[in-house]
């Protein structure tokens, strides 16, 4: 694989939260207003590419039989340096993303990009992984985030679109609105993939009824 | 034996280097972090007295742990020797568990100089409106003299508070904790 | 449940034999609705039409688009999309702004129905989506009320300015300064409340139509009223009160025995009931929100398959499987 499907992949074709649905629970929690989307997915991105740089550096030195544990001591000394960092330089940020910095340390996409991805790959590919995963995730997220901002509150990163006349439909900044947003998305996305397939099949039938006539 | 010994050890030394680490990020942000808290603290105290510079908390001079009342915290605001505010933290209970919630007074004009709404569990959309500004501020300058009263309509008297809307259960919870410190307020500094 | 008398069913439910059933059934439902909305124009006016055409008409608009844009056979004459466009209407304020009624009406369709495959599909009663999606989104709208317009039959035209107010279980929940309303008064629906469910007499002329062309199975409501009634009754509040109040009477005889979310046995039925009955008493009791019928339903809509899982009846005949 060329190193920039390598980064690619993690954005449309393997994005963590819309194709892999992986990382579920602070997608659903956090993704009130486009601004905690941005932030979670950039303290995600930081983490993931500290623990993908030393995951893969240190992969031939880890024994087998301890890999997982290790890992985890990796991502979770990164995720506190992280949410020390955002609770001294973006206080306001510390405070509305909440437990789920923390919570990034059992966020499934790190730990499976360790063990899928970090421990077979070299330091460049590791890195180029993680970049996309992480421009995936954050790109997800902004997505969630934008419908649920705007049609919940009726502002884009806290500025408002809409005259004052508008009442925002509350229930989408509230957790059924996640679930509704989601729901739609994947839906989008299923239809999209599967009318993409049928086309694939259809011309791959014309072709070959094409090879039939010629022959 | 020898080879979990020697990942035992591993272990120890991954988390070893870690906690390095992170001793080292931890000095450098817990001052900033420290000194965040501290600032905020003093921007919310700020927030329902304006002059809070020297708050000392006196809770245990003028609160009787046994009285059951909703006051659970008394700070006093100084300037120089002199008090010249009392910030107040009542819990009153409201329409589904109860509300946090600052109330500040000022000595020398006999007013209310704000509230702030710390936690609560209202309804989303109704209640929880409690804690914005909009209806906080409806709150400032009223009267000490008498106690705060809930209304549906334009307020008309100075002791009156204008509802939210769908929300009067909310809005009568704060005003009843509001009342407590007031009355707290009137029986200890107003003498 | 028009099962016939004794055919053989083998599939899940709904068990619809032809479109002109589910055409005819539909047809009784709306019949029995007419006395509530007939109570409903009464009490609160013009603001009842047009809340009710806005919600009916939205209903069958968005079902005819959600089937076209699928790709699914357009089935707006079989009148089930009417049917809930009602229902929401009946669940709504009078007052509601109508593009809320509307986006209502819209939730209700899409996302209550289609989003699960269309009718017998649904896990939830779509009306009921349709609030809950509603009650959420604009509370202030969804809970303010207006005093109905009075038995001296003054038209909706002459009161201009209509009294916002509490309804019954509001006062009670609340402890406001207001008098509760007398049972005479709850029952012949001279409160302020959602549109159809504050007359108990127009539902129940209704719901005895219903009973009598064998549309609903007495289970569900009898099981549920009796449960609310008992359960009050235990922890002393008052028990007429509670069934006449709110929307218990609209909920138990025409949304809990929605065919596609009820379970399809009798022991099942009963527990349904039982199901709804405790939890829209607690919620009124101890809950956040004054009225727990909406929420009682949806939450017992989503244990129907398991109910009907553990009181499917016996295979007779069968091997007795060895531990």
């Amino acid at each position: 694989m060329s190193l920039w499907k390598e980064f690619t992949k993690g954005v449309l074709r393997e994005n963590p939260l819309f194709v892999l649905v992986l990382g579920m629970c602070p997608s659903l929690a956090i993704t009130t207003s486009v601004a905690n989307g941005i932030g979670m997915g950039v303290a995600f991105t930081g983490v993931l590419l500290a623990s993908n740089i030393v995951i893969s550096m240190l992969r031939k030195v880890i024994p087998n039989s301890i890999r997982i544990p290790s890992y985890i001591v990796i991502i979770a000394t990164f995720v506190t340096m992280v949410e020390m960092l955002l609770h001294a330089y973006s206080p306001a940020l510390f405070k509305s993303l909440g437990v789920f910095i923390p919570l990034i340390v059992v966020n499934c996409i790190i730990l499976g990009r360790a063990e899928a991805f970090a421990s077979k790959n070299g330091l460049t590919r590791s890195i180029l992984d993680a970049l996309g995963m992480g421009l995936g995730f954050t790109f997800a997220l902004v997505t969630i985030s934008t419908f649920r901002e705007v049609l919940g509150a009726g502002t884009f990163l806290g500025m408002p679109v809409f005259g004052d006349s508008f009442q925002s439909a509350l229930i989408m900044i509230l957790p059924p609105g996640a679930f509704i947003t989601l729901g739609c998305i994947l839906a989008f996305i299923n239809k999209m993939q599967s009318m993409k397939a049928a086309k694939r099949t259809m011309v791959g039938q014309q072709v070959a009824q094409q090879q039939l006539s010629s022959n | 034996m020898r080879n979990t010994l020697k990942l035992g050890l591993f272990l120890l030394l991954i988390a070893g280097i870690a906690g390095l680490g992170i001793a080292y990020v931890n000095e450098l942000t817990q001052p900033l972090i420290a000194a965040q808290q501290e600032e905020e603290q003093l921007a919310s105290l700020k927030e329902v007295y304006a002059e809070a510079e020297n708050v000392v908390d006196e809770s245990e001079q003028y609160l009787d742990e046994n009285t059951g009342s909703i006051v659970t915290q008394v700070k006093v605001a100084y300037q120089g020797d002199d008090p010249v505010g009392v910030i107040y933290l009542v819990e009153p209970d409201g329409y589904s568990g109860k509300i946090q919630l600052m109330a500040g007074f000022d000595i020398a004009t006999k007013k209310m100089t704000g509230i702030k709404v710390l936690s609560q569990t209202e309804t989303p959309g109704l209640g929880s409106n409690a804690q914005e500004s909009f209806f906080t501020e409806r709150f400032k300058g009223k009267t000490v003299e008498k106690p705060l009263e809930i209304v549906k309509k334009e307020p008309v008297d100075d002791n009156q508070v204008l509802a939210i809307t769908s929300a009067t259960i909310t809005s009568k919870a704060v005003a009843n904790g509001v009342n407590a410190a007031r009355e707290h307020f009137m029986e200890n500094f107003l003498q | 449940m028009n099962t016939q008398g004794n055919l053989l069913i083998v599939s899940s439910s709904p068990h619809l034999h032809s479109e002109n059933c589910v055409a005819t059934t539909m047809r009784d439902v709306v019949i029995a609705l007419l006395p509530a909305l007939f109570a409903a124009i009464y009490f609160f006016g013009m603001d009842a039409v047009t809340v009710v055409l806005t919600c009916v008409i939205t209903a069958v608009l968005s079902e005819a688009i959600a089937q076209k844009i699928m790709h699914r056979e357009v089935t707006i004459s079989d009148g089930s999309a009417v049917v809930t466009g009602l229902l929401l209407a009946f669940c709504l304020p009078p007052t509601i702004p109508l593009w809320i009624a509307a986006i209502g009406a819209a939730v209700a369709i899409v996302i209550g129905k289609h989003f699960f495959g269309g009718l017998g599909c649904n896990i939830f009663n779509p009306a009921l989506i349709g609030r809950a999606f509603l009650v959420a989104s604009w509370p202030v709208a969804m809970t303010t009320w207006v005093a109905p317009l009075g038995l001296d039959g003054v038209s909706a035209a002459t009161s201009v300015d209509s009294i916002t107010t509490a309804t019954p279980l509001a006062i009670l929940k609340g402890g406001l300064a207001q008098g509760l309303p007398s049972y005479g008064q709850l029952f012949m629906g001279n409160i302020a409340g959602c549109l159809g469910e504050t007359s108990a007499l127009a539902l129940l002329v209704g719901a005895l139509y219903l009973l009598f062309r064998g549309h609903i199975d007495w289970r569900i409501p009898f099981s549920y009223l009796g449960t609310v009634f008992v359960f009050t009754w235990l922890i002393g509040a008052d028990p007429v009160f509670h069934l006449l109040a709110g929307g218990l009477m609209l909920g138990a005889f025409f949304m809990a025995t929605d065919w596609v979310t009820s379970p399809i046995t009798k022991k099942g039925r009963i527990i349904f009931g039982i199901g709804c009955g405790l939890l829209t008493v607690i919620i009124r009791m101890w809950g956040g929100y004054p009225e727990g019928v909406c929420y009682s339903i949806l939450l017992m809509n989503l244990a129907t398959p398991l109910i009907d899982r553990y009181t499917r009846g016996r295979v007779f005949g069968g091997v007795k499987k060895h531990a």
